[in-house]
């Protein structure tokens, strides 16, 4: 006791924080345990790999840096601050990422981008996607971030999450007969340079106009509150600033095509998770012909630990449970009604087929696709967010608010 | 912080912990038939295919069967090895 209030006193200039011991010491040694495991079993880069994606959990906890929160409050409040941070952290990554892709490879390493064909299976799946996200309350690295944190009804919406990536699989190959174009790089079809104009012209525009949105419904745009913490204590307990965190996901997003040598995805995971759960009760996924593809079906037959996007996955979540625990914020009290459940669940499904049918999340298709300069991603951010608009309307039918309060 | 959510978390935490040791143990004995085991290494040693992003498990490419395709026909001809085999990009659809 004696020892405590000396503690007490001497830390008494700065702000106590209240830190969830037990999570974080967990959490810790788990990161360690799991960065060696990695390390030793695969390799040094799919260890590194996991790091990233831990700092990715990290940034996505303290930034609170969802797309689904940002996109329903647009529509509902009129308040774009979520949707020009979202556009600048594709900007940045897009500067990187054109070049890098147009080159073909960096300190030895083949770069290829999220680059897929823009046809209707785009338009269907993103516009599922974007419904889902609504209902199931997170799009796929909000999934991951919140369930890192704690989140038991997030946890539900990861399962149907995984069972709808299963599913999406199973259908694809039909869906991929849909009429489509080919993919289309801009870096491919315009050159560097204009690929680069193009790009942050459209990413502008979208900023621009949901300024002017904001402006048109209050006035002026939104100011951010002075934080309550700075420095250090900021940075390890969070909240970053919304702008800081998109910048530092772009950042490790850049880091993730050198390391890896192709940008950051996450529902890839989810579907390979579902396959070999599916396979392990004897449900013959290996037959499936998404499944017989080359990479798919050596993805399937090799250990979890050697596919990029899992181990980026396992290090998301963890690195927002971290990140939580530093927050004194990990696994928060929340009533959990059958309805919300329900509309968990619906959300997961309908995210996780979508997300196959149109080659991505929010993070592959939308983030990694456009900073990437493939057209696919730009169909999908329009689908999608038609899809999500749905997703707001039917929110209250599951006690959800919405455009009308539960 | 919720009691019930810390134990389900951590619940989950461990069986994800179990499944995954058991998905690698599991993978491990697949790639136990010498054919299967010197694949790899043949793979390393061509530089086409160990350099070849479209047969290595693309993510951001991988419901697309093109990447697939890309697998079988030769991506050291063209300087964009997914695009060079491409069948989405045949006739357009």
């Amino acid at each position: 006791m004696i020892m405590a209030d000396i503690a007490a006193t001497r830390i008494s200039p700065v702000p106590a924080f209240r830190i969830d011991r037990g999570p974080v010491t967990t959490v810790l040694l788990a990161l360690l345990a799991a960065t060696v495991a990695i390390g030793t079993l695969v390799d040094a880069r799919h260890a590194a790999l996991f790091l990233i994606g831990s700092l990715l959990g990290v940034s996505l906890y303290h930034g609170s840096f969802g797309f689904t929160g940002g996109w329903r409050r647009f529509v509902i409040e009129r308040r774009g601050r979520a949707i020009r941070t979202q556009m600048l952290m594709i900007a940045v990554a897009a500067i990187a990422f054109i070049p890098l892709i147009a080159a073909g490879s960096a300190f030895g390493r083949p770069l290829v981008g999220a680059v897929a064909p823009v046809g209707v299976s785009v338009i269907v799946g993103a516009a599922m996607f974007g419904l889902g996200m609504q209902l199931g309350g997170g799009c796929g690295s909000g999934t991951l971030f919140t369930v890192g944190g704690g989140s038991s009804r997030m946890l539900v919406t990861l399962l149907f999450f995984i069972v709808g990536a299963v599913l999406g699989t199973a259908h694809l190959p039909w869906w991929l007969e849909q009429p489509s174009l080919p993919s289309i790089s801009l870096g491919t079809e315009l050159g560097v340079p204009l690929a680069l104009i193009v790009t942050l012209a459209g990413l502008g525009l979208v900023a621009a106009v949901s300024a002017l949105v904001e402006r048109r419904a209050h006035g002026s745009l939104e100011t951010v509150k002075a934080p309550s913490t700075a420095g250090w204590q900021r940075l390890l307990h969070g909240p970053w600033p919304l702008v800081g965190a998109g910048l530092a996901l772009a950042a490790l997003n850049i880091a993730t095509l050198l390391t890896a040598g192709h940008p950051w995805s996450i529902t890839y995971g989810f579907g390979l998770w579902g396959a070999k759960a599916a396979a392990a009760v004897g449900v013959p996924v290996a037959t499936w012909e998404f499944w017989t593809w080359p990479a798919q079906a050596k993805a399937l037959q090799a250990s979890v630990l050697e596919d990029v996007t899992s181990v980026m996955d396992f290090g998301i979540i963890l690195g927002a449970a971290l990140a939580a625990g530093l927050a004194g914020k990990f696994a928060p009290k929340a009533a959990l009604p059958f309805a919300s459940l329900l509309a968990a669940a619906i959300g997961g499904i309908l995210m996780g087929y979508g997300a196959r049918l149109s080659f991505g999340c929010n993070i592959g298709a939308l983030f990694s696709g456009i900073a990437s300069g493939s057209v696919h991603g730009w169909l999908w951010f329009a689908s999608a967010f038609i899809g999500s608009f749905a997703g707001v309307w039917a929110r209250p039918l599951f006690g959800l608010d919405g455009f009308r309060k539960p | 912080m919720s009691l019930r959510n810390t134990l389900l978390f951590g619940a989950a935490l461990l069986a994800a912990t179990a499944a995954v040791a058991a998905d690698h143990v599991a993978s491990t004995g697949r790639a136990a038939p010498p054919a299967q085991a010197a694949a790899p290494a043949a793979e390393e040693a061509n530089p086409c295919a160990a350099g070849n992003p479209c047969a290595a498990g693309n993510p951001c490419a991988a419901s697309s069967p093109c990447a697939a395709a890309s697998v079988d026909a030769s991506p050291c001809a063209a300087g964009n090895p997914c695009a060079a085999a491409n069948p989405c990009a045949a006739g357009g659809q």
